[in-house]
């Protein structure tokens, strides 16, 4: 009968063991759902085709809006964000994830446009333009402030007509939609790999 | 002995004179503006715009004012701020001077201050190294080439 207390023991052992090695884990506080910004926005893809987000529930998404004429912010988030999908898709969540660009230019960013533009970085990154009511709908359900640059003689100058003060968050979207998180244009890749990850 | 002590003295003098008029004219032609880390951002074909960042130090030791920025790949070019409002956003602002004192060293970085190139007429793919001349007071021109980076 010794063996049977031995392995007793040991089984005892083994539990105890495990217990205190998933207790030490660290484990990642859960992300907060964002109960007062976001929501199903329905606007035109870069393929010309109506577009509802709705159709991202099942995916973690990343969104963020911005313009193609911005110099600066944002094609440094698109290139980061990119990669944050690349490395996701390295872990094998390629078919889980979704990223979403939202213009608030679209009298410049045309459908095609947009293509053309995304392809640079990843054609699989959904678009979006549409009706400025559309837009502004969409900016508003995500608290996105963009103003647009009047003044052609103004002191800012002939060149910055057109170009856009704009809040530019990268925003996390958990499979059923809601903000699960927010990240400034030059958020952590990692982090956001993570974060992504946690959600799935 | 002392008076060879003297025309030791006077010699060394002498040779230390001739070398820095020797100098003199090799520090004269030395730009008194150096740029560093000069790179440009690699966007899409399709871009009218992108940005320049790099940093510069003055050498020299009178303040130097930078006046503008000309480049062959844009129509035109600016130097620009960026400044964070109260409501989140941030906005973009056109610097028409900048000013370097004396060993001053300025760093144009992504979010911060940043050359904008607009109107592209050529969008540099990556790799690519493309000149890009800062303009000065007495006319003074710094040219330098920015490489093409994602
Ligand atoms: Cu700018």
């Amino acid at each position: 009968m010794h063996w049977v207390r031995n392995g007793a023991i040991a089984l005892a052992v083994a539990l105890v063991g495990a217990v205190i090695w998933i207790g030490l884990q660290p484990q990642a506080p859960e992300l907060p759902i964002n109960t007062r910004l976001g929501g199903a926005v329905t606007l035109t893809d870069q393929h010309g085709e109506s577009f509802n987000t709705a159709a991202l529930e099942g995916k973690v998404t990343f969104l963020f809006f911005g313009y193609t004429h911005c110099p600066d912010i944002c094609p440094a988030t698109l290139a980061r964000v990119t990669q944050v999908w690349k490395n996701l898709r390295k872990a094998g969540h390629g078919d889980d994830t979704a990223v979403v660009f939202i213009t608030f230019d679209p009298a410049r960013d045309t459908p095609e446009h947009i293509r053309k533009y995304l392809e640079f970085f990843d054609p699989n990154i959904v678009g979006l333009t549409g009706s400025a009511e559309q837009i502004q709908d969409a900016a508003e359900k995500y608290g996105v402030v963009f103003i647009q640059e009047e003044d052609e003689t103004g002191v800012e100058g002939e060149e910055s007509k057109g170009l856009f003060t704009h809040s530019d968050f990268i925003y996390l979207l958990d499979q059923q939609g809601r903000i699960r998180k927010l990240y400034p244009s030059n958020g952590d890749i990692q982090e956001m790999v993570d974060d992504a990850t946690s959600l799935l | 002995m002392m008076l060879l002590h003297y025309f030791n003295a006077f010699l060394v003098r002498a040779v230390l004179l001739f070398l820095c008029a020797l100098a003199m004219p090799v520090l004269a032609n030395e730009p008194a503006i150096s740029i560093e880390n000069a790179w440009v951002r690699a966007v899409p074909p399709v871009s009218a715009t992108t940005a320049a960042y790099f940093t510069a130090t003055n050498n020299g030791d009178a303040a130097i004012r930078i006046t503008g920025v000309s480049t062959e790949i844009a129509g035109a070019a600016e130097m620009h701020d960026m400044s964070p409002n109260e409501d989140g956003t941030r906005s973009m602002r056109r610097m028409k001077t900048l000013t370097l004192a004396p060993n001053e060293s300025v760093t144009f970085s992504p979010g911060g201050m940043h050359l904008m190139l607009f109107r592209l007429n050529h969008v540099p793919v990556e790799g690519e190294s493309v000149s890009i001349c800062l303009l000065a007071d007495d006319a003074m021109e710094i040219c330098q080439d920015f490489v093409t980076k994602k």
